[in-house]
């Protein structure tokens, strides 16, 4: 039992997921998507029109962040501080050897792994023809430079986006898709009909 | 120029120090603070909602996040123990195991302990604060009323000193108990009585 929870804290794919922004704000936002309308669901307090109301409307919220984050934020500023930091430390030797983000991400994937496999993988056509010759020789070596601060350009691009996305344009987003998305599932009626309607509690 | 290298150079060594070890608990915590702040703004902003619930979406919203960033930090920190103590056939796994029980322990605070403690905390939060908010409106409710009764009343009532003479900014002040209107004012009985 203890040697299983060992080897599943030491696994390094776990420790790769781990290391990304990405990674860790998605899976924090599906928990929340899990998480918060579950709760809301155990809420013995509440009754049964207000808690599917309550329900809908927070998993619709965190879904609609988190298609916003990944499909617009991650691939913006992903890219985009990548581009700004190359701009900005042009004598960085990480950033000569890289044109984007993504060749970056692909670089240090193949470094993650063991020699052996590193090679077998890099001689393969299309995943050789991704790189320089300067960078396949620094994947050839035993352990192939980290370049840090290329990783962490990444990172802070990520953070900076999600903290921009998720708190000031994925709410407005959702604010656009969740109503009418409440009023086409019956959960939410119009205005006037609303008004004369008071057995849901819309504060919850 | 001296201002902007030390900018690229503070910059380069934040990215380093995050491409070195990017915790989880870095972006959730940045996250949750700035929703702290703008999602009660937007909140508060809707056109459309009524005031009294958009107060209450609001603190709610509020107080949501600032239970998930001590959260966040206390459940990571605690998990990192925990790794601490694993034993491990290399010390650099220990290393591994500390980031890795980090994210884990965000994940779980996410999903369970986040949502566990907002169902606990924030209803009686939301009462004591409905509770004042509903006092404060009380309270307002009775002056507008008292004011609409002073509207209702015949001016002059207001007007008019104790002598029957129209108050002016000058009118004398009298003091409580002292009385200087003539005694047919007062319902002076024969007898002083």
């Amino acid at each position: 039992m203890i040697g299983g929870v060992t080897s599943f804290l030491t696994n390094p794919t776990l420790s790769t997921v781990a290391q990304s922004t990405t990674a860790a704000v998605t899976l924090e936002t599906t928990m929340k998507a899990l998480g918060r309308p579950t709760f809301i669901l155990a809420d013995k307090k509440l009754d049964d029109q207000t808690k599917k109301y309550a329900t809908a409307k927070e998993f619709l919220y965190q879904t609609t962040c988190l298609a916003t984050y990944f499909f617009v934020v991650v691939p913006l500023f992903k890219n985009g501080g990548f581009k700004l930091a190359k701009k900005m430390m042009q004598d960085e030797p990480g950033f000569k050897l890289f044109d984007s983000a993504q060749q970056f991400l692909d670089y240090k994937h193949l470094a993650s792994m063991k020699k052996n496999e590193r090679l077998l993988e890099l001689s393969k056509k299309r995943v050789s023809k991704k790189f320089s010759e300067t960078v396949r020789k620094e994947l050839s070596k035993d352990t192939p430079e980290a370049f840090d601060v290329v990783k962490g350009t990444i990172e802070l691009g990520n953070i900076v986006g999600s903290v921009l996305g998720l708190a000031i344009f994925a709410p407005q987003v959702s604010h656009v898709i969740v109503h009418p998305a409440l009023k086409m599932m019956g959960l939410e009626k119009n205005k006037n009909k609303s008004q004369n309607d008071k057995s849901i509690n819309l504060k919850a | 120029m001296g201002t902007n290298n030390s900018l690229t150079n503070g910059v380069k060594k934040l990215c380093e120090s995050l491409g070195r070890s990017n915790k989880a608990t870095y972006a959730v915590v940045a996250i949750a603070a700035a929703k702290g702040i703008f999602r009660p703004l937007f909140t508060l902003s809707d056109k459309h909602e009524k005031p009294e619930t958009k107060r209450y979406t609001a603190w709610r919203e509020g107080l949501t996040e600032v239970v998930a960033i001590p959260t966040y930090l206390g459940i990571a920190m605690v998990a990192e123990k925990i790794a601490t103590n694993l034993k491990v056939e290399k010390k650099s796994d220990i290393a591994v195991a500390k980031h890795n029980a980090n994210f884990l322990g965000v994940c779980f605070a996410a999903a369970i302990v986040i949502p566990l403690i907002t169902s606990i905390i924030i209803n009686p939060i939301m009462k004591v604060i409905t509770k004042n908010d509903s006092k404060k409106k009380a309270v307002t409710q009775k002056n507008d009323l008292l004011d609409l009764k002073g509207e209702a009343q015949p001016k002059k009532a207001i007007e008019t000193s104790d002598y029957g003479v129209k108050k002016t900014p000058y009118t004398p002040y009298k003091p409580l108990g002292y009385s200087f209107a003539p005694a047919r004012q007062l319902g002076m009985k024969v007898g002083g009585l």
